[in-house]
């Protein structure tokens, strides 16, 4: 059999078609499903097999490793005994000083994979230790084993598994090593690399005070010979700033000194590029201190170096070799000193205008090179967001003209940068443009500009955008200044939104750039419409209607782009429909529906987009929407069945909630049995999928069961036990874990409402629902306690429908658990002593119970 | 190799993806920031902007429907029950209910249980006032329970229909029914209630002798044959939360009650409790809330029994994390430091002002100004005391908060440091090097005229001795520009000697060790061109007469020949 395994793998990498390697892939996991562990311990023997060629031996790694970590219910390594891994953990370790790197770095991979299973479980102390003694070795290829396997580690775990020794040993070895590798490029950017993924768990180090050693011997390598060093200490500087601002106050004279010099001097842009990062860190840092915590322990480091910082920046736009022709967006000197001004002035306010207007003014008017024009505009477009608006228009006005001419510039490239400048301005200031002095003489040049090159077409239309989100009606009238050429502004849009660049457009993923911007500024028209052009929406209607009529009819197939195109004009009728307050004809929503149901059909598949116009109808028309279930029934159950994306099963199990809710549909309760049962097995118990659409599961779920009551019975048992798994993940919830809190109070939330809708009904559902919920009564008191318990920062909203809830569980299972309980004395006192009317109402409501 | 590496992709050999800390890391970051700056847009971001909408008013139309079957109107009962389909027991019923099931040894919890259920209303009250005085036990306990009910009601509960009726008497000889706890405990519920309510009501709990029977309810404190106090409770501890409970609320409605609770000497069992105490639970937070109580005003407990209780609150602070009980604590270890030298010293002594200082950082006002206070009190002992405070690394705590956006706080860290600035050279040397007197400079300037005095005060306060160095220094920093611009706003007269006397100190100095070569005062100089002189000068005809004395003795001592100089001048020139 280790004769098989050997020659699959030399097969695999040797394949020569895609069949062979589909073959040999097909075996390796035949030989994998038929006894993992034995699996484990023949990759472990290949990769020590110094016969095998070096990428056979490399992959053997990958797969012992994804072999390892997976596993159906937990990783497989944990369903191995005692023994067997202690023999593979001492096998994994021989590779580490294999003669190949390719076969080493593989090992690495193991041993950090293998390490950061087990360290959580305090299983693998001693591996720590290891590593860091060996970093120190004398032999060249343990020491730079040990430092990947460290880097690895560093980055996957968390600082709180590893404890306050680990982090330690870790951070002196790492330490030790940026002193004893000084002259070896390859392990010097190993070791760094391994430190910038350490910095963020040496909270507890930098909280002693006892950063400094880290901070100097990382800013004693910023000017290493190695460029590769280089970054990487750059990045380490960013990341000590990001985690440690408070603590970095004795070396910002050393930092400032080192970026400057790099900034100034380094022949890499890219070092010179993350030099300018460390400042954008500080930036970001400041802004976030007076957001949060309106500046208190702010050291104002931007503010104090302001005068040479932005002195420094200009000199780099000024300096930065920009390519005319260049049409991605890749992150460059220029766009990263632009990126630095525009944090810095979000800081400093009014206090960055004058040395950047004199910049810029210099640039813009003393040449006619297109490169200054464009560095000068750039400078110009950074600082507008921070600098108040008078202050703004103070210094822009006598300007203007001068910019709105640069608009016919010939240089492409400066065309774009006006087009973004005022897009900028449209987006932070709208009313320094969107006024009767300006804005008429800007009009013609941006609808040329959206028929110039795409890049200037999209700047172009992203002003119209933002002025179109931005602009408020002038006092007194119901429009603003774009209220009279509204009808041209959808037409040119719409234009953007159609054209064609795929042949114009070289970068794949950029041909479709203008249709997205064109369909956004068409959203942003519609949702943005003032009162006067409600006559104009109902004509879009009627147009993006046959729009989407067209992307089907007469065609046997449909390409990607039509696709594409199928979802942004259902979001455009979306949009209209939420927008438009008058009333329609219920002829328009059969139209709209048979349509959909068209473009499902075309595609043979259902579409995230389509289900969210099938939802807008549903508010708009409400019961009228009953009589099309039938039809639109089959598409959710696809969508839950097959759907592949979340967002389409999300936006399916809404549309069953505006059904059950909004349509309160009697076909509904004909059809239901259909898709219950996808929303529990499918979706709810559905590991791959994102968390957010078993929240409308769950939600749906809460509907269904409001219009169909007792008729639910078959799945109440199932669906309670469901809830009642959902219910217990939200009992220890590792509260460091940020997006898991947050998506534990939103659960909270859909579980709360679901309960609440099933426990309303069960009056009129009938004595069997009534007792089939009973056992669970207290599981669900005690579940709505620990929704409100303090760690998880309830608001008043979220007190105010838990007291629902349990004021409904005792209307109407007063005998089933104990209500009588601190906790809820607790809720009660505190809603009567909140201030609004209804916490008072839902209390005494309790109290009367 | 090429084709190899797309190849290990699939799924038995993919390659792991970045883990969520790379969200955070370098490259994602400047990726997010550039496309914010070069405005660009995806696609992905088309349709989950459009579904948000959808989800919020989904969540409207749901609570408006929850909310109208729930019916809060809650003056019609019988709507609701019926609403519901299932109705509460009736009263009635429950009587019927228990005599005959009573007779059939029912047991008591079972009873409880049903009565739980049972709707009681206000017209039940004489009946239930009949009943309480009946002697079978399930009377008792159906009388007490739906006296529990009706008082807690949170619209017009008959508390004085309780004591007119003298109901009040029964359910206070109840609480000693410990053979039946429900029947205690529901009763102690009921007078819990009748504390909370208005004073009169208090005042009739007093008058019966409670404050004695709910403190015997916390348990006792005991000799042992060595001599050591011990603390004994039998009691359960629901019975125990409604006694401090009640005891809390007594205490909060007038400083008199407090007294008399004071006198039963109830802060060592108190003190106990609290140390047995689970922490964050609701238990903590009575106790605590109870204690703070007691502690607040004069007159305080016993030295003994401050000192008793100072090393278990400490602890306590550290044990608790639930913002409500941090922040009672927070208060009654401020209402310790009130007491005197003696708490302070022991407070010191275990190392409080450290652990305080730690939590000046919160975000929550109420928990800064208590303890801003407590470390204010700490540093009003001698030069020893409050060097041992700064020596434990308050100083850039207080100093940050001179920063703190609520007026209240950064007055109140201007007193407490107003007392450091009366300290010695090297103590004012140290808050000059923080630049905290910087800052309170800048401060007299503020427009509350509170922190404005307070800043005064402290500005005024580091020129008491007089030292060259660190008046230089305050001069330097433009605090004779700062007192005598206080001197002239709207500001007490005791303030406005004390600004003037730390004008007297820096003139002294001045005259002393830095006239110019001129052999002009600088400082002099510096009063006069700000405009302090006449400010001065304006008090010569003010009937305050230290404030008239104090402006004499400075223009005769630093500015008399200048005046007449002047004057000679003037003379000269119109001649």
């Amino acid at each position: 059999m280790q004769e098989d395994i050997g020659q699959v793998l030399t097969g695999f990498v040797m394949s020569k078609s895609n069949e062979e390697k589909e073959v040999n892939e097909e075996k390796i996991r035949a030989l994998k499903e038929a006894n993992p562990r034995d699996f484990l311990f023949a990759m472990i023997e290949q990769l020590n097999n110094e016969t095998l060629a070096t990428p056979a031996r490399h992959l053997t790694g990958i797969l012992f490793k994804n072999t390892a970590k997976g596993g159906d219910d937990g990783p497989l390594w944990f369903t191995l005994s005692d023994d067997d891994r202690a023999k593979l953990k001492e096998y994994i370790l021989i590779p580490l000083a294999d003669e190949y790197e390719e076969v080493r770095r593989s090992a690495c991979s193991c041993v950090a994979a293998v390490a950061c299973l087990e360290l959580p479980k305090q299983m693998w102390p001693e591996i720590i230790n290891n590593l860091c003694t060996h970093s120190g070795s004398e032999d060249l290829k343990i020491r730079q084993s040990s430092l990947i396997t460290l880097g690895y580690i560093c980055e996957e775990i968390d600082g709180e598994v590893l404890g306050n020794d680990n982090t330690n040993l870790v951070i002196s070895a790492l330490l030790e090593s940026l002193e004893a590798n000084e002259n070896n490029p390859a392990l010097m950017q190993i070791t760094m690399q391994a430190t910038y993924h350490s910095i963020d768990f040496a909270e507890n180090i930098f909280d002693k005070g006892e950063g400094s050693l880290i901070i100097e011997r990382v800013v004693k390598h910023g000017l290493n010979p190695d460029e590769e060093v280089r970054k990487k200490t750059m990045m380490c500087l960013s990341e000590i700033i990001r985690c440690y601002y408070s603590s970095v106050d004795k070396f910002m004279g050393p930092i400032s000194d080192l970026t400057s010099k790099i900034i100034r001097e380094d022949d890499d842009e890219e070092v010179a590029t993350l030099a300018i990062e460390v400042w954008c860190t500080v930036c970001e840092g400041e802004i976030d201190i007076y957001r949060r915590k309106k500046g208190e322990g702010c050291r104002n480091y931007i503010k104090e170096a302001s005068v040479d910082l932005i002195q420094l920046v200009l000199w780099c736009i000024e300096g930065s070799y920009v390519d005319e022709d260049d049409e991605s967006d890749n992150w460059n000197r220029s766009t990263a000193s632009g990126c630095c001004l525009s944090l810095m002035a979000q800081i400093l306010g009014d206090d960055i205008i004058e040395p950047v207007i004199n910049f810029a003014g210099k640039k813009i008017s003393e040449t006619e090179e297109w490169k200054d024009k464009y560095l000068g505009l750039l400078a110009l477009g950074a600082i507008l967001e921070g600098p108040t608006k008078e202050k703004l228009m103070e210094i822009l006005s006598p300007a203007m003209n001068t910019i709105i001419e640069l608009y016919k510039f010939e240089s492409r490239k400066v065309r774009e940068t006006v087009a973004w400048l005022f897009s900028k301005i449209a987006q932070n200031q709208p009313e320094i443009i969107g006024n009767e002095t300006v804005f008429p003489s800007l009009y013609s040049h941006i609808l040329d500009g959206l028929k110039d090159d795409t890049r200037v077409a999209c700047n172009s239309v992203s002003i119209i955008n933002e002025l179109a989100k931005g602009l408020k009606p002038v006092e007194g009238q119901i429009g603003n200044i774009l209220s009279n050429v509204y009808q041209e502004l959808i037409e040119k849009c719409t234009e953007c939104a159609y054209r064609d660049e795929t042949e114009n457009v070289h970068i794949p993923n950029q041909q479709n750039k203008i249709n997205i911007a064109g369909f956004d500024a068409l959203y942003s028209l519609f949702e943005n419409a003032p009162g006067n052009v409600m006559p104009l929406l109902m004509e879009s209607l009627q147009i993006f209607y046959d729009k989407l009529v067209a992307t089907y009819d007469g065609k046997d197939s449909i390409d990607n782009r039509t696709m594409e195109f199928q979802s942004f004009l259902c979001l455009c009728l979306q949009t209209l429909l939420n927008r438009i307050d008058t009333h329609l004809d219920t002829v328009i929503a059969d139209k709209i529906v048979e349509v959909i149901i068209n473009c499902f059909k075309s595609r043979n598949d259902v579409f995230e987009e389509g289900f969210l116009l099938l939802s807008a109808l549903c508010s708009k028309f409400e019961k009228h929407i009953d009589s099309h279930v039938p039809e639109i029934g089959p598409y959710i159950v696809h969508a839950l069945s097959q759907g592949e994306s979340s967002e389409t099963i999300k936006n399916a199990c809404g549309l069953i909630s505006d059904l059950c809710t909004m349509v309160e549909s009697h076909n509904i309760t004909e059809g239901f049995e259909n898709y219950v049962p996808l929303l529990l097995n499918n979706v709810m118990a559905n590991r791959t999928l994102q968390r957010d659409a078993k929240l409308s599961a769950v939600t749906a779920i809460g509907d269904t069961f409001l219009i169909t009551k007792e008729k639910f019975m078959p799945f109440l048992e199932e669906t309670l036990k469901y809830f009642n798994s959902a219910a217990e993940q939200c009992i220890d919830v590792n509260l460091a874990d940020y997006d898991l809190v947050e998506y534990i109070i939103k659960l909270q939330g859909a579980l709360i409402e679901s309960y609440t809708c099933i426990i309303q009904e069960v009056p009129e559902a009938g004595q069997l629902i009534h007792q089939t919920l009973q056992p669970y009564i207290p599981g669900i008191l005690k579940f709505s306690i620990i929704c409100v318990k303090n760690d998880f920062e309830p608001t008043l909203a979220r007190v105010k429908e838990v007291a629902g809830l349990i004021g409904d569980l005792i209307s109407t299972f007063r005998d089933s658990a104990d209500f009588n309980i601190q906790e809820v004395r607790e809720i009660i006192e505190f809603l009567s002593n909140q201030d609004d009317e209804e916490s008072k109402q839902i209390s005494q409501w309790l109290v009367s119970l | 190799m090429e084709e190899n590496k797309a190849n290990q992709e699939r799924e038995l050999f993919h390659i792991d993806k970045t883990s969520n800390k790379d969200s955070l890391k370098v490259a994602s970051r400047i990726e997010n920031r550039t496309n914010q700056f070069l405005n660009n847009k995806d696609a992905d971001g088309l349709g989950n902007n459009r579904s948000e909408h959808n989800e919020a008013s989904r969540k409207e139309i749901k609570n408006n429907k929850f909310a109208k079957n729930r019916n809060y109107e809650v003056n019609d009962e019988s709507d609701i029950t019926n609403a519901k389909g299932i109705p509460a027991e009736k009263i009635e019923h429950t009587i019927n209910q228990a005599q005959s099931l009573w007779e059939e040894e029912m047991t008591i919890m079972d009873y409880y249980e049903i009565l739980k259920n049972t709707k009681f209303e206000l017209s039940d009250f004489p009946l239930l006032q009949e009943l309480i005085n009946s002697d079978k036990d399930h009377n008792i306990l159906l009388a007490v329970v739906g006296l529990r009910k009706l008082i807690t009601l949170a619209d017009n509960p008959p508390i004085q229909n309780v004591i007119d009726t003298d109901v009040l008497s029964q359910l206070i000889t109840l609480v000693g029914r410990n053979d039946i706890p429900k029947i205690q405990f529901e009763t102690l519920w009921c007078l819990t209630n009748i504390a909370g309510g208005k004073t009169e009501h208090v005042q009739a709990l007093v008058d019966k002798g409670t404050i004695q029977i709910f403190t015997n309810l916390l348990g006792t404190i005991q000799k042992n044959e060595l001599g050591e106090e011990i603390f004994h409770c039998i009691h359960p501890m629901d019975i125990v939360d409604q006694s401090i409970w009640a005891l809390g609320n007594i205490a909060g409605e007038h400083v008199n009650y407090k007294a008399l609770i004071l006198k039963e000497g109830v802060i060592k069992p108190l003190s106990n409790i609290l140390k047995n105490v689970e922490p964050n639970s609701i238990m903590a937070k009575n106790c605590i809330w109870c204690i703070s109580n007691l502690l607040r005003d004069r007159p305080f407990p016993k030295i003994d029994e401050l000192l008793y209780i100072i090393p278990i609150i400490n602890e306590f602070f550290k044990i608790n994390d639930i913002e409500e009980i941090i922040i009672e604590c927070a208060r009654a270890i401020s209402y310790i430091s009130d007491a005197g030298e003696q708490t302070i010293n022991k407070m010191l002594k275990l190392g409080m002002a450290k652990i305080l200082s730690l939590h000046l950082n919160s975000s929550n006002v109420k928990i800064i100004f208590p303890l801003v206070r407590t470390l204010g009190n700490f540093v009003t002992g001698d030069d020893e005391e409050t060097q041992f405070v700064i020596d434990e690394g308050v100083l850039p705590n207080l100093h940050t908060l001179l920063s703190h956006p609520d007026k209240v706080i950064v007055k109140e860290v201007c007193w407490a440091l107003s007392n450091i600035c009366a300290g010695t050279i090297s103590q004012i040397s140290e808050l000059i090097e923080l630049g905290v007197i910087d800052k309170m400079i800048d401060l007299c300037h503020d427009d509350d005229h509170n922190i404005q005095r307070e800043a005064g005060w402290a500005i005024s306060n580091t020129t008491t001795l007089r030292d060259p160095d660190i008046v230089s220094e305050i001069v330097k920093s433009k605090g004779i520009e700062a007192l005598c611009y206080l001197l002239k706003s709207k500001i007490d007269i005791c303030t406005k000697c004390i600004l003037l006397e730390g004008i007297r100190n820096c003139l002294d100095v001045g005259q002393q060790s830095l006239t110019n070569e001129e052999g002009e005062n600088q400082f002099a100089l510096i009063v006069e061109n700000c405009g302090g002189l006449d400010t001065i000068e304006s008090f010569y005809t003010h009937e305050d007469s230290k404030l008239y004395k104090l402006s004499e003795e400075i223009i005769d001592s630093y500015f008399l020949t200048e005046v007449n100089l002047d004057v000679e001048e003037d003379m000269i020139q119109h001649f």
